[in-house]
């Protein structure tokens, strides 16, 4: 940012708060804000979302074939590297921006696509292929035939609160932020009102925590407000270790100013001086580009001492999480940021009275805080008009599974299960049936078709087994099978929980035992098999209500959820596993059975051959023969057969 | 004697446990995992016993307690990840270098470890060799990126 842009943004951010009252913009000023806020360009700017997904699906080589044309002579373009929009099943996404036209936008753009739509929209067309929308702007003029994306399936039901400027902005940049209204809801708060009047308005606007537990905002901070000591701390939970879920990711990587200015409301509001950001060692880039905004606030005064003159202290500090599921838990996260092993301890204490080091420490997810400068910015009012009368606002959600769409979505409180995926997610891919889907990552919990129109809200009284937790949707089709669904989620849970007590540590041990003999290679003796997985199965239910009741912290309560709602929900399925050894699914594959069908068999040996199991015998040109018993149902042969003379029963 | 170890730990402040774990982070950083040096020295340093350290090593999925391999695959073990048979791919990879999940070859050339999500979930199985996140990851294509990285290493090796 040069010394111009700078004393632009100084006067944006700090009209009307200071006295003297600083001068009004001239109209050079004026001017170049605009082109700050990206309303008007100079030169055609190509924009390339370079999230994490995208470079997953490619957006690297993209961005390499733009700045490779951009070489080329006589363009005259610049290229932007922006954050996510959440759309991740049309990754990589490319956006366009040509002087007084509306900005473009384009999927699923690889490197071989660059040249001919950068050609076409340089020249004033636009090509029809991958061409998603455009985005209209006040003062400049739309594209004929081009549908508005907001008007697109994905984003129609979407409300974004939260994820306005994420894919918009370059999140590298902090003069885009700052000119397009980023962080002037927490001047505006520290410089009209005390801590206590802070909480009052989260607490007025009903704010509750988007983490699981759903514990209203406002509350926890006056705890910790109201609590005596001189070091207060506030810590955000920026680390979805939920396998699945990229809220976390998405605002880290895409606005991270927002999730700043978020926490330096709160831990004004609290009274702390000192915060952390913890995210995961696995987020190389969300812990990079968190650095680089960190950097950059601190320089434009945003954090630090007397924060822009107004007495306020507040140092931030980045920790990078060793990467444990268990530090979702806040007790556990403090534990870990104490560096000892992440152990959750018994409650109360309450981390408002006695937490990180003894001193009253406030526990925020990232989701929560990033609400909190919305509603800073406009009030309560305008919060509780979205959403429900007992959750007000937004939910972000991770969408991902067999629906067309995937990705992080923002939508009202409220909405249905079935708006989410039939609308939003365009339904199922393939033209498939949906037969399940799973809320709130691996302590979540089945929902079948019947439950499709229940609304999403967060209701503190209820558990977690029946409402969106922390937020991911998992959508399975009828081509899934849950009972390995279940499985994953279980085998997950075990290597994860911590090992202090227990009902977890064991518990979840032989729940997850029990689920491999159900989807395991039958026994040599067949009968006693049978008889162990039948009163496996039996006690299952028995074992979770137990690691439910005495458990010590919220993973171990709501490990069994997945398990309980899947014995309530496709019993029959299970029973299919225990009984009949079959997997209707065919994704256990220690129940496959192949056979060979000797008619089409050219007895080419390359099933043979390629088997790991040397199961298949038989000599050349004649029929070849699968052993039952040394097949482990991998299905290679299934593949290599050229002749379609193997079959899965 | 003083070494790269010492100088990370003097950076830290003696009394402050919690700075345990980012000075592990730095030290695994440079060094490439937490050796039994590391462990004692760490522990001296901020004066707690060695076993305390070894636990936290051992807890967290972060830090590795044997030498980094040149090949580091990082299979995603994401729900998204398990809906695209990323189990099947980890046991083909498995067989295939025959090392389970979690260890490490004999000659310290490969290493295979599980990581909960690298973010790409519409584009599973995703496997992250050596810092470098891949999606639609089949047997064959991880084949040629060990290839090309093993390459890179020799190359790199030659030139030092």
């Amino acid at each position: 940012m040069n010394g111009h842009d700078h004393d632009i943004l100084t006067k944006v951010l700090t009209a009307g708060l200071r006295t003297p009252v600083p001068p009004a913009l001239t109209e050079e000023e004026q001017w170049h804000l605009e082109g700050l806020q990206l309303k008007r360009v100079d030169r055609p700017l190509i924009f390339v979302g370079t999230g994490s997904c995208g470079q997953i699906a490619g957006a690297g080589e993209t961005l390499h074939a733009v700045n490779a044309y951009l070489q080329l002579p006589g363009i005259d373009a610049a290229v932007e590297e922006t954050g996510c929009k959440g759309y991740c099943s049309m990754e990589p996404m490319l956006d366009i921006q040509l002087p007084g036209k509306a900005r473009l936008s384009f999927g699923h753009v690889t490197a071989g696509d660059v040249p001919e739509i950068l050609d076409a929209v340089l020249n004033r067309t636009v090509p029809e292929n991958l061409l998603l929308g455009q985005y209209p702007q006040d003062g400049l003029e739309n594209w004929a035939r081009v549908p508005l994306v907001k008007d697109l399936r994905f984003f129609r039901l979407q409300q974004r609160h939260l994820m306005e400027r994420c894919g918009m902005i370059n999140p590298r940049k902090i003069e885009q932020t700052l000119a397009t209204g980023g962080y002037s809801a927490f001047l505006k708060t520290i410089f009209t009102y005390r801590p206590a009047q802070v909480c009052d308005i989260i607490d007025a606007a009903g704010l509750l925590g988007r983490g699981g537990s759903a514990f209203p905002a406002g509350q926890k901070w006056k705890s910790a407000f109201n609590t005596a000591g001189n070091d207060k701390y506030l810590v955000c939970n920026a680390d979805d270790a939920d396998p699945g879920g990229a809220i976390s990711r998405v605002l880290l990587e895409s606005d991270p100013h927002l999730v700043i200015e978020g926490l330096a409301i709160a831990a004004y509001a609290c009274g702390a001086s000192r915060a952390f950001i913890t995210i995961s060692e696995r987020c190389g880039q969300a812990i990079n580009r968190m650095q680089e905004a960190l950097l950059q606030a601190a320089g434009f005064g945003l954090w630090g001492n007397n924060i822009f003159g107004s007495g306020f202290d507040l140092l931030i500090s980045l920790k990078i999480t060793p990467g444990a599921f268990i530090c979702g838990e806040e007790t556990a996260l403090i534990s870990s940021l104490e560096g000892k092993r992440g152990m959750p301890r018994f409650r109360p204490p309450y981390p408002t009275q006695k937490g990180f080091l003894g001193n009253p420490t406030v526990v925020n997810n990232i989701e929560t805080l990033a609400n909190v400068p919305g509603i800073m910015k406009h009030g309560p009012a305008w919060f509780k008009s979205t959403g429900t009368a007992t959750s007000p606002g937004t939910k972000l959600v991770s969408l991902y599974g067999r629906t067309m769409n995937t990705g992080l979505v923002e939508v009202p409180m409220g909405i249905t299960y079935r708006d989410i995926i039939y609308s939003i997610g365009e339904g199922i891919r393939d033209q498939k049936q949906l037969k399940a889907i799973h809320l709130g990552g691996p302590m979540g919990a089945f929902t079948g078709i019947s439950g499709l129109d229940t609304p999403l809200e967060l209701d503190s009284s209820r558990d977690m087994a029946e409402g969106i937790g922390s937020g991911s949707m998992l959508v399975l089709d009828e081509d899934q099978c849950l009972v390995d669904v279940t499985r994953h989620f279980m085998d997950f849970l075990r290597d994860e929980s911590c090992g202090k007590c227990i009902p977890c540590r064991e518990g979840i041990r032989q729940m997850s035992l029990i689920l491999g003999s159900i989807t395991g290679k039958p026994g040599k003796e067949g009968a006693h098999e049978t008889l162990e997985r039948f009163k496996g199965a039996m006690q299952i239910e028995g074992l979770g209500a137990v690691i439910r009741s005495t458990s010590l912290c919220g993973l171990g309560r709501n490990a069994p959820n997945t398990v309980l709602s899947a014995m309530k929900l496709f019993r029959e399925e299970i029973e299919e596993h225990i009984f009949d050894r079959h997997c209707k699914a065919g994704i256990c594959i220690h129940l496959r059975t192949f056979i060979i069908d000797t008619e089409k068999c050219t007895g080419c040996s390359a099933c043979a051959k390629k088997c790991p199991a040397a199961a298949i015998i038989g000599s050349p040109t004649q029929a070849h023969f699968i052993i039952a018993s040394k097949c482990t149902g991998c299905g290679i042969c299934f593949e290599t057969c050229k002749f379609g003379a193997i079959s899965m029963l | 004697m003083e070494n790269d170890i010492d100088l990370i730990l003097n950076k830290y402040i003696k009394t402050r446990r919690e700075s345990l774990i980012p000075a592990l982070q730095e030290i695994q950083l440079l060094t490439g995992s937490i050796s039994e040096e590391v462990i004692r020295k760490s522990a001296r340093y901020f004066g707690i016993a060695p076993a305390r350290v070894y636990g936290l090593s051992t807890f967290y999925d972060q830090f590795r307690t044997e030498p980094a391999s040149k090949i580091q695959i990082e299979c995603c073990r994401g729900t998204a990840c398990h809906l695209n048979h990323a189990a099947g791919l980890l046991r083909e990879t498995e067989d295939m270098l025959g090392i389970r999940a979690g260890q490490q070859s004999r000659d310290a050339i490969f290493s295979i470890r599980l990581v909960n999500c690298l973010g790409g979930c519409n584009h599973g199985p995703v496997v992250r060799i050596n810092g470098k996140a891949y999606g639609h990851m089949s047997l064959e294509k991880m084949k040629e990126i060990i290839a090309r990285e093993l390459d890179d290493n020799n190359n790199a090796h030659e030139r030092a």
